[in-house]
């Protein structure tokens, strides 16, 4: 590279300190590096933005996806990434979002803290139903262009004019009909609590069913304030799929698979081990009916039979996003709103800055969230953008 | 033109050096051509470009991306990692990091599998799908084959591969535009295989 071509290149290069201001204004840390809450230097808007700076140095490869994939993506209810800086002196990476003051695991915490401080908080049923939508309708668009999330928790939510969605997805993974075991690049795919029996039983393959199991599992616990399948966590890194107070507590809840309801249960890598731990008689009391009713759902009710299809153990037939996005439970009254506060108080805490050298506590995952612009609300058949690979051959081969 | 030739050969060569999949390869072409309508390359770092290409491709692709030590020494070091890493750096920004793009490759993949289904994966499937993955290796080195999408040169490649083969017989398209294409195409697949004839001569020598 010549001289002139050196500093014509310079003079172009932007640098995210000069045009972003985020010095003590962080919001989030965690494996995946820091993230700053950032206004504009300049003064071209005043909107709030969300700086992400990528753990490490230089173009790692999980960096390389997350943000080719992210460039991919458009949806209102997808992160969208606004720029990509690359830092020319200390080759960091920077990621540019729009920033969400809240997001779903915020709000989950907040009511978890409010039940265990025994002033039980409940969510409005119309927000449950609005933020349920919105989940389905974003992991719709991910599921048609064969993108998998693979963490469900950190998805985020922002409310107040529109909607939710993810951030980390430096793990997901484009990817063609045969799948590749995905489980042999990361042992511990979903959080646990969220985790779908046959994940459990060491089904190998990362579907879209297991995607939709963790909604259920969110879903439960926006209508309860509690997680529906909460297990003591201790050995979380072990490489063994099979985890016994998992699988213990999901069939205290749902009782035991009837044989017709799961037939394909007997192929699970684990079941041998299922069948000389777990005894059925143990379950006979427990379904899912019961225990909602303890919540105050009753079993007849759109919200009960919606739910039910989303934990449906037999992955084959677990409801998809798309038939969910058509549940009547959405056809009745409240209808779901693209804000999911509308009407409402926001009773959530700002998010707060953490200093510079402080280490974030353990258990209390931060995680990111962003704010999408004002989109406003699009219905489930706006899929239509040709987006990945897949979508590419669809295009091409008709 | 004639860079490019012997550049992505050269990196037909890495790619079966470094046991990377022919997907990265065609990625790393892609990617390689995509920045040079964006800014012009002086001729003494087109070889710099190309492993650059091919390293972000990897990233995309391969499970292990391979070392960059290892890259440079395949251009017998005549680059340091400072000058490879900014010049990753200033494709990806050019390219605005979008780095999905529809490959020779999956397509490869996808009309195999849409004739015959992924568990038969008998001895003549095998021969043509690897002289197709040849035909499109040798194209992907021609910018005469810049102006057919990557599909129609997969499906032209396949066709043609069984025709020399003799395996199948390909059932003709409807469409009278998409017939034109494919035997425009074709042709210039035909004409490229001739003039490479020594690549495929086990293959086909006894055909011709």
């Amino acid at each position: 590279m010549d001289h002139d071509f050196k500093t014509r290149l310079a003079a172009e290069r932007e640098r995210v300190e000069d045009l972003f201001e985020y010095e003590g204004c962080k919001v989030g840390r965690g494996t995946y590096g820091h993230v700053y809450k950032a206004k504009r230097k300049d003064g071209k808007d005043e909107k709030e933005y969300a700086l992400k700076q990528i753990e490490g140095t230089g173009i790692s490869m999980s960096a390389c996806r997350e943000i080719a994939l992210l460039r991919e993506l458009k949806h209102p209810n997808v992160i969208t990434l606004q720029k990509v800086f690359l830092s020319h002196s200390d080759r960091k990476v920077w990621l540019l979002f729009d920033y969400a003051e809240h997001d779903l695991w915020h709000i989950i915490k907040f009511h978890r803290a409010s039940k265990a401080n025994k002033k039980p908080m409940q969510l409005p049923r119309g927000m449950v139903k609005s933020l349920l939508y919105q989940i389905l309708d974003g992991i719709h668009y991910l599921h048609a262009n064969w993108v998998l999330h693979r963490d469900l928790v950190k998805w985020a939510v922002y409310g107040f004019l529109c909607l939710c969605v993810s951030a980390d997805m430096g793990f997901a993974r484009l990817f063609n009909s045969p799948l590749k075991p995905l489980a042999d690049l990361d042992p511990v795919v979903v959080t646990f609590w969220y985790r779908a029996p046959e994940l459990l039983l060491g089904a190998r393959h990362y579907t879209k069913a297991i995607d939709i199991w963790a909604i259920g599992c969110i879903f439960a616990e926006l209508l309860t304030s509690e997680p529906i399948f909460h297990c003591r966590q201790e050995d979380i890194k072990t490489s063994n799929p099979f985890h016994h107070d998992q699988l213990d507590r999901i069939f205290s809840v749902m009782g035991f698979p009837a044989d017709k309801d799961w037939e394909d249960i007997r192929k699970m890598p684990e079941y041998p081990t299922l069948q000389k731990d777990f005894r059925r008689t143990t379950y006979a009391n427990s379904s899912l009916i019961k225990y909602m009713e303890k919540h105050k759902v009753k079993p007849d009710s759109k919200v009960f039979l919606l739910l039910q299809k989303l934990l449906t153990m037999d992955p084959t037939k677990r409801i998809t996003s798309e038939q969910a996005l058509q549940d009547p439970y959405f056809l009745e009254d409240p209808l779901p709103t693209s804000d999911v506060f509308a009407g409402c108080q926001i009773p959530y805490p700002k998010r707060e800055f953490l200093s510079e050298d402080e280490p974030e506590e353990k258990t209390e995952k931060v995680t990111m969230s962003y704010r999408h612009g004002l989109g406003s609300y699009k219905g489930p058949d706006l899929q239509k953008f040709a987006c990945t690979k897949n979508m590419h051959t669809q295009k091409s081969c008709i | 033109s004639r860079f490019k030739n012997k550049l992505v050969s050269w990196l037909i060569a890495v790619r079966r050096q470094l046991k990377l999949s022919f997907e990265s390869c065609c990625l790393a072409v892609n990617i390689m051509d995509r920045f040079l309508t964006t800014t012009s390359v002086a001729a003494d770092c087109f070889q710099l470009l190309g492993v650059t290409s091919l390293l972000i491709a990897t990233k995309q692709v391969e499970v292990y991306s391979p070392r960059i030590t290892q890259l440079l020494l395949l251009c017998c070091n005549s680059f340091s990692r400072e000058q490879l890493c900014n010049l990753e750096c200033l494709i990806l920004l050019r390219l605005n990091f979008r780095l999905a793009a529809p490959t020779h490759a999956f397509f490869l993949d996808y009309f195999t599998s849409r004739t015959t289904g992924y568990q038969t994966d008998g001895e003549p499937q095998k021969t043509w799908k690897w002289l197709a993955c040849k035909v499109c290796e040798l194209s992907l080195a021609d910018y005469t084959f810049n102006k057919y999408t990557p599909s129609v040169i997969v499906l032209c490649a396949v066709k043609l591969a069984k025709d020399l083969l003799k395996t199948h017989s390909a059932q003709p398209t409807d469409n009278k535009a998409a017939q034109l294409l494919v035997q425009q195409c074709t042709e210039d697949l035909k004409l490229l295989l001739s003039l490479n004839q020594d690549a495929v001569q086990d293959f086909i020598a006894p055909l011709y």
